[in-house]
């Protein structure tokens, strides 16, 4: 139905709440995008810093980015393990 | 009729019955617990822990080793909270606050963990209409409805915040403790506590890189600034010698190769803390031990953190459940 790469491109509008210029894949805060064999979406995301106030509305934005296209049920997880570094983020992101 | 709550005493709860008494309200005939008007369902209350009759102790010990985690973080990043908007500069007001989000943003990694043992443990009966568990363990319910006794922060975090070269010496001392604690950490048994300690390294490597400046640019600064440094060691350091002696849950831990050493510990942090003093040209002259009988991470706390508590956990206690 959905494919891998459609659903990065979607979360690629996904915006930081705080800085709204930069996305969340650029971040790197997107960690993996599975989708299982019953059509299930898992993605896996991780916090910039532990007290980052922003992660349940980016979570709510990801629901709503999938949910405006199509996909109603979706999964999210936080993953602490490897840390975020700014090592993560992509060359566009550091120029903004 | 509701299953009974466990039977086990926990040495950190008032019994029910007590504050029943205190509020008066209406009970439950069949609960014998007071009941909410607006909801009918007896009010939440922290989760009691099932509790080992013989050393009355919590029967997990990985639960108290997380709040005594989770207490450190949230308590330091609450006194260090109490300096937003009242920063010396807005610079460091903000670099202050920056550093207590980060510190409670790792209490709340904690406290869901040890949220979700306790409610496998506890094994809570279900609400018949939302089918959602009646007395759940929540990172909020930890945070919010637990008691001083029930806290297991050591007793330096809780100190006052003072002047700002308290703040900074609490803060030095804290940070060095808490970086080679997460160094340590990172390497745990248990994966959750090693990625949740290899993501706080990195936070507290930055704390301790900013204390330790301004413990020299303190230090080593006027001959006032120089003397409030002097001073706030005297009155910090007595509480330094807790954070080193382990408890039950800690030898535990370390045994099972999911905690830290103590000892370790502490030839690391004197070295650190050594180095910074003697950049700062700071001395120590007062090398007290830790008040008599007092043992924050068994509970028994400092008048402060009583204070501490009230003010924090007020909003919640007055309207439990509030949303916005």
């Amino acid at each position: 139905m959905y494919t891998e790469k459609q659903i990065w491109q979607w979360l690629e509008e996904v915006c930081d709440p705080e800085l709204p210029v930069l996305s969340i894949t650029d971040l790197g805060m997107v960690r993996k995008v599975e989708i299982s064999g019953n059509n299930e979406i898992t993605i896996s995301i991780t916090p910039t810093y532990s007290g980052c106030p922003a992660m349940d509305m980016i979570k709510g934005n990801i629901k709503e980015k999938l949910l405006r296209h199509g996909i109603v049920q979706v999964n999210i997880v936080q993953s602490l393990s490897p840390a975020w570094t700014t090592d993560w983020m992509t060359e566009r992101e550091k120029k903004n | 009729m509701l299953p009974n709550q466990s039977s086990n005493q926990s040495t950190n709860q008032p019994p029910n019955q007590q504050s029943n008494k205190a509020t008066e309200r209406p009970t439950n005939q069949s609960t014998d617990q007071p009941t909410n008007h607006s909801t009918n369902q007896p009010p939440r209350q922290s989760t009691t822990l099932p509790i080992n009759q013989s050393t009355n102790q919590p029967v997990n010990q990985l639960i108290s080793y997380l709040l005594f985690l989770a207490d450190n973080a949230l308590i330091i990043g609450h006194r260090n909270s109490q300096w937003c908007g009242h920063g010396p500069v807005l610079e460091q007001d903000i670099a202050l606050t920056n550093i207590a989000l980060d510190q409670i943003g790792q209490a709340r990694y904690f406290y869901q963990y040890a949220a979700e043992l306790t409610n496998q443990l506890t094994n809570q009966p279900v609400n018949q209409s939302t089918n959602q568990p009646t007395n759940q363990s929540t990172e909020d319910t930890l945070a919010y409805l637990r008691d001083t006794r029930a806290f297991k922060n050591c007793l330096l975090v809780e100190q006052r915040n003072g002047d700002w070269g308290k703040t900074i010496a609490r803060q030095f001392l804290f940070s060095a403790y808490q970086y080679f604690l997460y160094r340590q950490l990172q390497n745990s048994k248990d994966e959750r506590i090693a990625a949740i300690s290899a993501r706080s390294l990195k936070e507290t490597t930055y704390h301790l890189r900013w204390s330790s400046e301004w413990m020299i640019r303190l230090g080593d600064g006027t001959k006032e600034s120089h003397s409030r440094m002097a001073m706030a060691l005297d009155e910090l350091w007595p509480y330094t010698a807790e954070l080193f002696t382990p408890v039950d849950y800690e030898k535990q831990m370390w045994e099972e190769g999911i905690g830290a050493n103590c000892t370790n510990l502490h030839d690391e942090w004197q070295q650190k803390v050594q180095e910074v003093l003697a950049e700062a040209g700071l001395s120590l002259n007062n090398v007290n031990s830790t008040p008599g009988g007092l043992s924050g991470k068994e509970g028994i706390h400092t008048e402060h953190l009583g204070c501490l508590l009230a003010e924090m956990q007020f909003l919640q206690r007055a309207y439990p459940d509030c949303s916005w």
